[in-house]
């Protein structure tokens, strides 16, 4: 340490010691020699740290929210008369506890809600009387009354409330359509409002807050407690302050930030958060990465409209009224919000009537077009104008219903017709974009989207140019640009249509393209162009010079632009193009590629021997430099998780660099041959290397494989974009343009062993898959496909699920079970008193639910090598399946008599649903997040799949098929579609109407089991031909779900 | 095929170096796919991001775990390396965060409670206090590494004392000037006491 430093912190510390008005004193003494350092140490002493400043080390940080001891061990079993029963909940302001009065005879289920010790006590419970009556008086369905309190023995203050089943709001509403979901909410709405009527406010509105019921009725927790607990802390100023920033910034309004009055307005705030959560699905302040940095913004920036947000039929839904609602309720200033929940709710329902909603101005264009919307039969046609000017408007209303329910039918008839023609197309080895492009496009579900991938791999060079340069894709690639015949094209790498074609001056123009697929930059002699692909509107960005590269930062503002002769880089941003960077010492092929996220550009620094790192949000670099002069680098790309950066030097050696270790990984990959281009995979740890063809690396196995197409001397390869998720591969070379397959079929087909695939259980990340087969229990990676490993199991195998981590994998047979732990590699077995028909995993780490033949329903947990067995229900009756239901945590039971029970994990009551009308079904399921409820049976002859619509109970359909036999059936993970096995062919259905969508016949023996994996990408089968059937789709720019 | 976790805290119970070096390997892919999965999972199931919490604490524990190792000076070499890793698993989810302007990041991510914790009870915003603490460790390497065993690692005086070889009455005017050095640098916008 250098002795001047020594000397400051000496100085400090012995000013330390001394009053505060001595200081001025004390330092005139000690440092006269040096004015500076008088001036250092005067600084120090005034931003001497008191109060909170580092005080609490972040490991205590994160154990704060783990119930604190006095939470748990204080806690008597019973709290004034109740008696606890177990912990629901634990938050900021203290737990939840299910409780029962021990009083009364017949003991009704309540909620307790214990505060946190800390808040103060007696203030608080002294509040809660004074308020009681108010609450009290709180008498409405959609808010769970209040109906005691007081303080513990321990002098903790507890809340006694009705017992509320459901889940949150943004779960339960999350697959509801749009409509659906504005009911619901205007729902929410008049329960608020029914507070507000009293002069209540919530203040701490919140999904999880708003529960909904398994009927479908939406249900208020917590109303006027955070206003107890924020009035009742110590402190009026700082620990309100932090109470209140602990509650929910997320949802709290400028006045509660700027602590300004808290009036009915300001639930209107919090509603109108959700709102545009609910419409939308993302936040209105998602880019806030701190608290302060978020309370600016609910302050001072003005939330981008909800349809701004999303794409497609969404975004015109949401257009208009819907993004006026959401943001007027959103106002700064409480006075422009509406005034009370209700007057929202009432708005709402004007927009569900197709009336003008009062938060438009009241324009007489505007009341024009909502005529128009509301009658639109009235205006399409004469005869109904006739009719309904007969018969009212409410004719009217039902008309349009009837004939948007007749244009629904019609587009699926032509949806059903688009998958056949494209289907048939398929087996002649024609083209099937032109019949997958009639497919109405609100109607894809997973079938279209796998009928592409597999159109999309059979096509031959497709495009109508066979040379070009300057390639490159958006960050799905299903677009790209290139040079070609002196222009710029982009072209769509599904369709082949190219989407747009322009002059270029030079064949020395820089191309790229954005990574959402919509802007094409040109490099001209002294401007970029910048050019929106979709309407050809441009502009330009002046540069000194004509730029070698371009390249734009994924989110679409900073541009990084090398200029060759003054070693530059320049960075500009295109939102404000006066705004920009120089960066010198800049190589004159400086090859600047960002990170995926946007948060690291790579570019080569001048003298060629190393690569920079730049981060555009810190305004900082970091050299990465390679090994060896010999070899020096030309290209870099990062790994699609930011974990890597790969560059090549000419001679074809690959280093990689680790971003988080920041150094390089020790042995380098080789391709042995000229290698200029070099490229992740977008989803896999696998890295492609040009030379003459193409070589995949995959990153982990150590593997290295080419690619299948041309190759050899006369092949080489200078260029590559990848398109459809890196499936394909587009090469510019001597030879001109070609394509390579990174990866071969849409179906994969993959023999596991001779003898039949009985039963599978697909890792819940998608990372393996366990497959029986007779005697053997085996399992294979699904990431980077190798030989199968075997487990040893001492009996031949059974049931056989993953526990919801994908750590646990079990199997059973009579009597007993067999657990593996696929991270430490070992195995352990447990006895069972009775046989286990089927397993599955009970939503928390380690723990399965098992069904057995004698009746009985266990929970057991594996952990370490003890585990716990907790029997659940017995007398059931021989179990044929079960199923939960994640969101709920409902269990849902068959028995092999047919008849079907659910229990409800809260109140441990077992409901009876309806049986399945005929024949004796052997698998059931949930589905679409507990909205749907499917049974299938295995009659003489066919299979049937029953659903039905779990709130109401009522049976949905029936679908039928003939099928000597079957294994059943699955939801996909979205529950939009279920798939159903009927001997060796696979149906997919909708899951909502039954509709046959499409029958995939790739199977050639009859099918055993079958999944999805969660992502929603891949469908696996195993049939009794030992092969293993890998189904995929393909995502693109144009196509998310 | 690399040695699961536990067995390698076996090993270097009983006092194995080279364990050592593989455990510190092993525990920092973890967290580094701990990391990975939080920032890359805007769409996780609320379930998993519930165990994502679980598994951050889990991490933690078992890091910090004070039974888990037998030989102070291990423990102490673990709680240094741990709490190097932690400033970057927490910096660089800050930044994502930051940075992330779109995308499906709808759900509250586990360390964002951390996150604003932080900034309620230790008054700090995780990024600034990384800057920060780079510009005092170009002046001062030794008081900023006390800061980040002490703040992001959760060391105890004496064990970050012990850590950096100085004497205690040493770690505490480090840790003073430090802090001092760092809330004027912050210069949190309020005024000082």
């Amino acid at each position: 340490m250098s002795a001047r430093l020594e000397r400051v912190k000496l100085l400090y510390e012995r000013a330390l010691h001394l009053e505060p008005d001595s200081h001025a004193e004390f330092l005139q003494r000690e440092c006269a020699d040096d004015p500076e350092l008088r001036q250092e140490l005067a600084e120090l002493l005034r931003w001497k740290a008191s109060g909170s400043f580092l005080s609490e080390p972040i490991p205590r940080l994160l154990q704060r929210d783990e119930v604190p001891p006095e939470d748990t061990g204080a806690v008597a079993d019973r709290i004034g008369s109740y008696r606890l029963i177990e912990r629901i909940a634990s938050g900021g302001m203290g737990t939840v506890w299910c409780a029962v009065r021990d009083d009364e005879t017949f003991a009704k289920e309540v909620a307790i809600k214990l505060i946190k010790r800390g808040m103060d006590s007696a203030a608080i419970v002294q509040r809660f009387h004074r308020e009681r009556r108010l609450l009290a008086q709180l008498e409405h369905p959609g808010i769970a009354r209040i109906l005691d309190g007081g303080t513990s023995a321990g002098g903790q203050p507890y809340m006694v409330m009705e017992l509320v089943h459901g889940v949150a709001l943004d779960v339960g509403a999350q697959l509801l359509p749009l409509t659906a979901r504005l009911e619901l909410f205007a729902k929410v709405c008049d329960a608020v409002d029914a507070a507000h009527e009293l002069g209540i406010v919530h203040r701490d509105l919140k999904p999880s807050n708003i529960l909904i019921t398994p009927e479908g009725e939406p249900k208020l927790l917590d109303f006027g407690i955070a206003k107890l607990i924020a009035e009742g802390a110590h402190d009026s100023t700082l620990l309100t302050r932090t109470a209140e920033r602990l509650l929910t910034p997320r949802y709290a309004s400028p006045e509660q930030v700027l602590g300004g009055e808290i009036t009915t307005a300001t639930d209107v705030y919090a509603l109108g958060v959700l709102l545009y959560e609910l419409l939308c699905a993302h936040s209105p302040y998602e880019s806030c990465a701190t608290i302060r940095e978020l309370e600016t913004a609910i302050c001072g920036d003005a939330p981008r409209r909800p349809s701004a947000k999303v794409r497609g039929t969404t975004r015109r839904q949401l257009r208009g009224d819907l993004d006026t609602i959401a943001l007027r309720a959103m106002a700064k200033e409480p006075e422009r919000r509406y005034p009370r929940a209700g007057a929202l709710a009432a708005d709402l329902r004007r927009h569900l009537r197709h009336e003008p909603i009062s938060a438009r101005r009241d324009s007489a264009i505007y009341r024009a077009h909502r005529f128009v919307r509301r009658n639109k039969i009235l205006v399409i046609s004469t005869l109904v104008v006739i009719t309904s000017l007969a018969f009212g408007l409410g004719y009217a209303m039902l008309q349009h219903q009837r004939a948007e329910a007749r244009a629904l039918e019609a587009r699926w008839t032509a949806y059903v017709s688009a998958l056949e023609s494209a289907q048939a197309a398929l087996r002649s080895g024609r083209s099937a974009h032109a019949a997958l492009q009639r497919a109405p496009e609100e109607l894809r579900g997973w079938e279209w989207r796998h009928l592409r991938a597999s159109a999309d791999l059979r096509e031959p060079w497709p495009y109508e140019f066979r040379t070009g340069s300057g390639l490159c894709s958006d960050a799905a690639g299903a677009r790209f640009a290139l040079r070609t015949g002196g222009e710029a094209l982009v072209v769509d790498a599904s369709t082949r249509a190219i989407l747009f074609r322009r002059r270029i001056d030079s064949e020395a123009t820089p191309i790229h393209i954005s990574a959402d697929g919509a802007l094409l930059l040109l490099g001209e002699e002294r401007a970029i162009r910048v050019i929106e692909v979709g309407s050809g509107v441009e502009r330009t960005l002046a540069v000194r010079e004509r730029p070698r590269e371009l390249a734009l930062q994924p989110d679409g503002r900073w541009l990084a632009a090398s200029l060759p002769t003054r070693n530059q880089l320049e960075l500009i941003d295109i939102e404000a193009p006066a705004q920009r960077e120089q960066i010198g010492d800049v190589h004159d092929n400086a090859a600047p590629v960002w990170s995926r996220s946007g948060r690291r550009l790579v570019f080569l620094e001048r003298g060629g021997q190393a690569f920079r790192l730049w981060s555009p949000a810190e305004s900082r670099s970091e050299r990465v430099e390679a090994p060896s002069l010999s070899e020096p680098p030309v290209r870099a790309d990062f790994s699609p998780d930011e974990d890597l950066l790969a560059f090549t030097s000419a001679v074809g050696t690959i280093w990689l660099w680790s971003l988080l270790e920041r150094r390089l990984l020790p042995s380098p990959l080789r391709t042995e041959e000229y290698s200029t281009a070099i490229r992740f995979h977008p989803r896999r740890r696998e890295l492609i290397a040009s030379g003459s063809g193409f070589h995949v690396f995959e990153l982990d196995s150590g593997r290295r494989r080419e690619l299948p197409g041309p190759s050899g001397p006369n092949s080489t390869q200078t260029e590559l974009c990848l398109l459809q998720q890196g499936t394909l591969v587009v090469g510019s070379g001597s030879t001109g343009l070609n394509l390579w397959r990174w990866d071969a079929e849409a179906v994969e087909r993959r023999k596991l062993s001779r003898g039949p695939l009985d039963g599978l259980a697909i890792e819940p990340r998608g990372q393996e898959v366990a497959v029986r087969s007779g005697q053997a229990l085996t399992v294979s990676d699904l990431v980077a496909p190798t030989q199968p490993a075997t487990l040893s199991v001492p009996w031949r195998p059974g049931a056989l699920s993953y526990d919801s981590e994908g750590r646990w994998l079990t199997c059973a047979r009579r009597g007993a079970m067999c657990f593996f732990d696929r991270r430490a590699g070992t195995s352990s077995t447990l006895e069972l008193t009775d046989a286990a028909t089927e397993i599955i995993p009970a939503g928390s780490a380690g723990a399965f639910l098992v069904g057995s033949v004698g009746g009985e329903l266990h929970w057991i947990e594996a952990s370490g090598t003890a585990r716990v067995q907790r029997t659940l229900a017995s007398g059931l009756g021989t179990l044929a399946d079960l199923d939960r239901d994640p969101a709920s945590g409902r269990i849902v039971v068959l028995g092999s008599d047919g008849r079907i029970r659910e229990l409800d994990p809260f109140t441990k009551r077992w409901t009876d649903l309806p049986r399945s009308p005929e024949g004796r079904a052997r698998q059931i399921s949930y589905g679409c997040a507990g909205v749907l409820l499917a049974a299938c049976a295995k009659e003489p002859l066919q299979v049937r799949l029953s659903v039905w619509h779990r709130p109401s109970g009522a049976l949905a359909y029936q679908f039928v098929s003939p099928a000597q036999t079957s294994a059943g059936f699955c939801f996909s993970p979205d529950g939009t579609r279920i798939v159903l096995a009927s001997s060796a062919e696979l149906l997919v259905l909708d899951a909502m109407t039954g509709r046959l969508l499409l029958t995939l016949r790739d199977h050639k023996r009859a099918i055993h089991d079958l999944g999805f994996l969660p992502d929603g990408i891949s469908l696996l089968a195993a049939d009794a031909s030992g092969e293993l059937l890998v189904r995929q789709t393909l995502a693109s720019g144009s196509d998310r779900w | 095929m690399k040695k699961p976790i536990d067995e390698l805290l076996a090993s270097v119970r009983r006092g194995d170096p080279q364990a050592l070096a593989q455990w510190n390997e092993a525990v920092y892919e973890e967290l580094r796919r701990l990391a990975r999965a939080i920032n890359v999972n805007g769409f996780s199931e609320r379930d998993s991001t519930l165990n994502t919490t679980a598994l951050v604490h889990e991490a933690w524990v078992r890091l910090s775990g004070a039974d888990g190792l037998s030989r102070v000076e291990q423990r102490r070499e673990f709680l240094a390396y741990a709490a190097a890793v932690m400033r970057n698993v927490l910096v660089d989810y800050a930044r994502a965060r930051k940075a992330e302007k779109r995308g499906g990041a709808l759900a509250a991510l586990p360390l964002d409670d951390v996150l604003c914790v932080a900034s309620v009870h230790s008054a700090v915003d995780v990024l600034a206090l990384d800057e920060a603490l780079q510009a005092l460790h170009a002046i001062d390497p030794r008081s900023a590494r006390l800061v980040e065993l002490r703040f992001f690692g959760g060391l105890s005086e004496a064990e970050a004392a012990a850590t950096l070889e100085i004497s205690l009455p040493t770690a505490a005017r480090d840790w003073s000037y430090a802090r001092a050095w760092l809330r004027r640098r912050l210069r949190s916008g309020d005024t000082p006491r």
